[in-house]
């Protein structure tokens, strides 16, 4: 740890947006360190209206949980961690799928450009090779392309859900969108407000039941690509 | 009188009839009955009637008084989803507010939450997947 970084951050939240996870939400929980790079850990999931015991595992392992009585979508779940995560002094937000996908091994790379004051927003970059679903291959391959092309910026994998930005960060990229356009719309918001973004390649573990992103998703991901493109970005 | 026209009276009646149950359930205000109201009879006014507005086609520069009609069918449906469409987004948007609000809110203090406004207690062994 680099004791010239650390005084900036008091805090990092990891935000678990999660629905109908209790399979895989401990596991998950039980991977993430009481510290990370030195700076205590806050577990926050967002228990975004599962009929399952995804919240009562949740609370099992130590983390606070947030429950939406309703089904919101991974958009709202995200937004509802992230101010959960403002509110208990958490300088330092990190979104973290539920379903076992990353690892939290990757985290301490995640938060690291953050803590050095390098990035203001850091992006997990999955490999399209592998184990990915060849549906989910194509779809995230596609639409980074089409990223690039609409909006002039160039990233590696725009829909991975590994992502760490510091609170101001977060007040510039705050979004809208409810569903899974999510992380498209934060990198909008992110090349418009001009942050320092830098991507951290990641290990990802597909799981036989892949509960992800959607063709459909794709599709309204695009059209939510041509919505923010048509209103200046 | 010919069979079209009695067809789209008894049904600017019937839809008349709707609109006042739905009032008397207020589910409608009052003027928004009104209208609905101005509406049906409207229809069955140009129905009964269809010579009353033939002196406004010419001018309008439509060639029938049906194709007017239409006209004014569209125009009246686009401004009824657009208005539907914009209410909808309203409720959804109030809707995910209140659910966010309620979530952050049932949190207590000391990090433990409460059991939020609303969820009903489920029985874990009919609901784990």
């Amino acid at each position: 740890m680099n004791p010239d970084r650390t005084p900036r951050h008091h805090r990092v939240g990891v935000v678990v947006p999660a629905r109908n996870e209790a399979d895989r939400i401990g596991h998950v929980l039980a991977g993430i360190a009481s510290t990370v790079e030195g700076l205590p850990v806050l577990c926050l999931v967002v228990d975004d209206g599962s009929s399952d015991r995804t919240a009562e595992i949740a609370r099992e392992h130590g983390a606070r949980v947030f429950t939406h009585v309703i089904n919101l979508g991974k958009g709202a779940a995200m937004k509802t961690g992230c101010a959960a995560g403002l509110a208990a002094d958490c300088d330092v937000l990190v979104l973290m799928d539920a379903d076992g996908q990353h690892r939290a091994s990757d985290l301490p790379a995640i938060v690291a450009p953050i803590l050095s004051g390098e990035a203001d927003l850091v992006l997990g970059r999955r490999r399209f090779t592998g184990d990915m679903p060849a549906t989910a291959r194509l779809g995230n391959w596609g639409l980074t392309r089409l990223f690039s092309l609409m909006f002039g910026a160039t990233y590696g994998d725009t829909q991975c859900g590994l992502r760490a930005f510091t609170s101001d960060a977060y007040h510039k990229v705050d979004w809208l969108a409810t569903d899974y356009a999510v992380e498209t719309e934060m990198l909008v918001r992110a090349a418009r407000a001009r942050l320092r973004t830098s991507e951290v390649e990641i290990d990802t573990i597909y799981h036989d039941v892949y509960k992800g992103t959607t063709m459909l998703d794709g599709l309204r991901i695009l059209g939510q690509m041509i919505r923010l493109r048509m209103s200046g970005g | 009188m010919t069979g079209i026209q009695l067809l789209a009276i008894a049904f600017a009646v019937a839809m008349a009839f709707w609109t006042y149950r739905t009032y008397r359930r207020r589910d409608l205000l009052a003027a928004e009955a009104a209208l609905w109201f101005a509406v049906w009879i409207g229809l069955v006014f140009v129905s009964a009637f269809p010579d009353l507005l033939r002196n406004v086609v010419g001018p309008l520069k439509v060639a029938r008084l049906l194709d007017l009609v239409m006209i004014l069918a569209i125009l009246l449906l686009s401004t009824i989803v657009f208005v539907l469409n914009s209410r909808v987004r309203h409720m959804e948007r109030r809707t995910v507010e209140l659910v966010r609000r309620l979530a952050l809110s049932a949190e207590e203090p000391d990090g433990n939450s409460k059991q939020p406004v609303g969820q009903v207690q489920r029985d874990p062994a009919k609901t784990a997947e």
